[in-house]
């Protein structure tokens, strides 16, 4: 195992009754890298990453993180270990304000004990203080801070996907999941989110992303998996999927070659 | 203030412990428990029994209580809260009612359906004030602390609170921990206040009536469960006047009734009030009165 792979999936397999969801996936991802995961709906995209996170249990196969067997450990145990993720559906804390959605996600670096937390030791303050601090300047990275008190479901669409985000990378990951982050963002913020990853990954986020998206996909990630019916049928460079035989026929049927419709 | 309302006052303040812990299991945590009048029983019967038959003074009593209601607490959290929420549910509900037949049933010891008389006094109102006053302050600090937030977040979004590294099994045993530590001690400090025990103290009916207490003050209010259990208590206790003496069951009911179609997240959604809060609603007056000055 190379020292530069950060995620490692080796004959991953998902089944669910007598479907197969994901069947026999090998994929590695480098360290500091963009990866891009696409396919058509039903392809077994979003299952991979429930997986990856431990929420789904494999039929077979192993998943590495940073050289570690993670297969079997649970969700919680996942995200300690620095892999944090956002859902296609969102999925916030609605009735809390943003400003306690970040807080919770940054509770891993308080460690006082549960008795301290009844009496309210000096210890409990001083680090309720940092945390304080801590997610202050997380919510301050997304532009979120003068939203701080308002309560998460009232936030406009756009503004929640912000915040799931800034919610995962609060709890300090090396990989970052993203499950459909454009999905339903006008073309002006699908942009400002292009950007806003790219300079994630600049500070030393690995990333990899599920979208639909095209145009997202092919500017933004390094390397790209395609997806179909749960097998691997392409991985390469976004000029390698443009091309791929298999790639086209699978986004628009067999004997019609599309590359002008944009992919 | 005489030795009737004295009374009311008193029971007010026991049954304000139980459902205190049962709002940090609903309210707080989101587990719904149709059999938390179960654990009232064990508090009560074990604290009861362990102070007639070994001579314990009643505090020590009290602790036994306490710890026999944790125990049997952690037993059924652990078998079923990895479950979906609805199990949890029906598994609480059965529990209620085992621990009441299991009472009635060794009747050797626990006096069965004829209840337990000449229970050791000890509860006086003095007693269940200090007790009331430091739980609220241990739990609003619970609550201000990262675990009680944790155990927030579960209620919120399940899912996402694993995904962000919270150990959701461990936070909904603490939760469940708590509200039978509490629960446990109010059936305790109840016994030693009536003097005799019934299985019949500990049915459906007033499992359902901690529930209500909880939502009906609102889940994730901790000042809303005390205002609606004092609510509560002592409202059919005023309805005891006149011609609504008979009619009183009838009058809670329905007020129970017209308080939820009125407010349906219950009378503080889940608002606390606080210096912060205070000082917030005053500023908005000013604000008001002076017209934004």
């Amino acid at each position: 195992m190379h020292d530069n792979i950060i995620l490692s999936l080796k004959e991953l397999t998902k089944q669910f009754g007598g479907i197969i969801a994901v069947s026999n996936i090998n994929l590695d991802v480098e360290k500091e890298d963009i990866f891009g995961v696409i396919g058509p709906n039903g392809a077994g995209k979003t299952t991979i990453f429930n997986l990856i996170t431990g929420i789904y249990a494999p039929t077979s196969g192993k998943i590495y993180f940073n050289g570690e067997d993670i297969t079997k450990y649970k969700t919680h145990i996942i995200s300690q270990k620095g892999i944090a993720r956002t859902f296609q559906n969102i999925r916030l804390f609605n009735n809390l304000s943003s400003y306690d959605n970040i807080l919770i996600a940054c509770h891993d670096s308080a460690k006082y004990d549960l008795a301290s937390g009844f009496l309210r030791t000096r210890e409990c303050k001083k680090q309720e203080k940092e945390l304080a601090i801590e997610a202050k300047r997380a919510l301050n990275s997304v532009g979120l801070l003068e939203k701080e008190n308002i309560k998460a479901s009232s936030l406009p669409y756009g503004e929640q996907r912000k915040l799931e985000l800034a919610r995962a990378i609060a709890t300090k990951p090396n990989l970052l999941l993203l499950d459909e982050p454009a999905a339903g963002m006008n073309p002006n913020e699908t942009k400002a989110l292009m950007e806003f990853i790219k300079k994630l990954n600049k500070d030393g986020y690995t990333i990899a992303v599920i979208e639909h998206d095209m145009k997202f996909v092919m500017n933004t990630c390094n390397r790209i998996l395609v997806l179909s019916f749960g097998k691997k049928i392409c991985e390469g460079n976004p000029e390698h999927v443009k091309s791929d035989k298999e790639v086209n026929e699978a986004y628009f049927g067999k004997g019609i070659l599309v590359r002008e419709a944009g992919l | 203030m005489n030795s009737y309302w004295l009374g009311v006052s008193t029971l007010a303040g026991i049954y304000l412990i139980a459902t205190l812990g049962v709002s940090i299991l609903t309210g707080f945590t989101g587990l719904f428990s149709m059999g938390h009048a179960g654990f009232m029983c064990i508090g009560a019967y074990v604290s009861a029994l362990s102070t007639n038959f070994f001579g314990v003074p009643f505090y020590i009593g009290l602790i036994f209580g306490v710890i026999a209601a944790v125990l049997v607490g952690m037993l059924v959290g652990f078998s079923t809260l990895k479950l979906r929420g609805d199990y949890f549910v029906i598994t609480t509900l059965a529990l209620g009612e085992i621990v009441k037949l299991v009472v009635e049933n060794f009747a050797n010891v626990t006096g069965g359906a004829k209840g337990l008389p000449d229970v050791v006094a000890g509860t006086t109102f003095k007693i269940v004030l200090v007790l009331d006053i430091i739980i609220i302050i241990l739990l609003v600090n619970f609550l201000k602390s990262k675990h009680g937030r944790n155990c927030i977040a579960i209620r919120e979004e399940e899912l996402a609170a694993k995904v962000i590294g919270i150990d959701v099994m461990k936070y909904k045993m603490i939760a469940m921990s708590i509200s039978c530590a509490l629960t446990g001690l109010s059936g305790g400090l109840l016994a030693h206040y009536m003097h005799y025990l019934h299985p019949v103290m500990f049915n459906m009916v007033k499992s359902n009536e901690l529930i209500v207490m909880v939502i009906l003050g609102g889940q994730g209010s901790l000042i809303g469960t005390v205002v609606s259990t004092i609510f509560l208590v002592f409202l059919p206790e005023i309805l005891r006047v006149g011609s609504a003496q008979e009619w009183r069951m009838f009058l809670y009911g329905v007020l129970v009734v017209i308080v939820i179609i009125a407010r349906p997240s219950g009378l503080f959604g889940n608002r606390e009030i606080n210096l912060k809060t205070i000082k917030n609603f005053f500023k908005n007056i000013r604000l008001k009165t002076l017209g934004g000055n």
